[in-house]
């Protein structure tokens, strides 16, 4: 599972290179976000821009890094696209994460401009 | 048997027709097979749906009623009717508990510590929030799961 991290101000921001998160990769998600983000601090934006599916599994393995990161260090989403949104509004975890539009706005958001 | 794909899949007829070992990767070039049938039929609308419902039902075929054994078969129908997308999937493993629907309820969310989030049990009531009808049925060895999907 191909996944980046790169660090723009006071947040963590981990970006999802692949296009679907689905029950084939959930696992590998998990491992890949564990290993870029275990050791730091502070908030987590989750790029999701090229993300177009993601099942319950993928979501199921989205909450459990949440867990993994622990209530000190929350996970924002970034750049949903319909399907995944449409996931985020039936199962309604849309009100257990911060969602933002863009991976701007989640940056704008912790005061921070995204780099050029 | 791996993956099979019906020879009338690729020519302008009504359905799509699969079968395939269930394992994750079969489902998802399986929903990636189905979307892009939708998309010849007109009924690209529906794809975002379909893909998510019958991706559930297919994962679950995969996790549960095959827990015993890896790659059982999975045989898949998806045809167009009008503006309605009917879905059909039989596979030969273990019946739903009671041999019915489970309940389509999400899970809570309400008041649920962060460790006690749910990761799991979304995905039948996904299937419910989406299709319009949805049957199942056990017979002798076999399930057969159908429902359909406004585009």
């Amino acid at each position: 599972m191909n996944l980046t991290l790169n660090t723009e101000g006071p947040v963590d921001v981990v970006t999802v290179e692949e296009d679907r998160i689905d029950a084939a990769v959930a696992v590998d998600f998990k491992d890949a976000f564990r290993s870029l983000t275990t050791d730091r601090k502070g908030a987590v934006v989750l790029d999701l821009n090229r993300v177009a599916f993601l099942d319950s599994s993928g979501l199921g393995s989205v909450v459990a890094v949440q867990k993994l990161l622990g209530e000190g260090r929350p996970l924002e989403l970034a750049g949903l696209q319909p399907a995944v949104a449409k996931v985020m509004q039936l199962t309604r975890m849309h009100t257990v994460f911060s969602i933002h539009p863009t991976l701007s706005a989640a940056l704008a958001a912790h005061g921070s401009a995204p780099a050029a | 048997m791996t993956f099979q794909i019906g020879r009338q899949t690729w020519a302008d007829t009504p359905s799509c027709d699969l079968s395939f070992a269930a394992s994750p990767t079969n489902v998802r070039f399986a929903l990636i097979l189905v979307g892009d049938f939708l998309e010849r039929r007109g009924l690209a609308a529906a794809r975002d749906d379909v893909a998510l419902a019958l991706g559930e039902a297919l994962n679950n075929i995969e996790e549960h009623a095959y827990a015993d054994r890896s790659g059982g078969p999975v045989v898949l129908r998806v045809a167009s009717q009008g503006a309605r997308v009917m879905i059909d999937i039989t596979d030969y493993g273990a019946a739903l508990p009671d041999k019915k629907l489970p309940a389509a309820m999400m899970p809570e969310l309400d008041n649920v510590a962060l460790n006690d989030l749910p990761e799991g049990g979304f995905g039948w009531a996904l299937i419910g929030a989406i299709s319009e009808s949805i049957s199942y049925e056990r017979r002798d060895n076999e399930n057969r799961l159908a429902f359909s999907i406004a585009s």
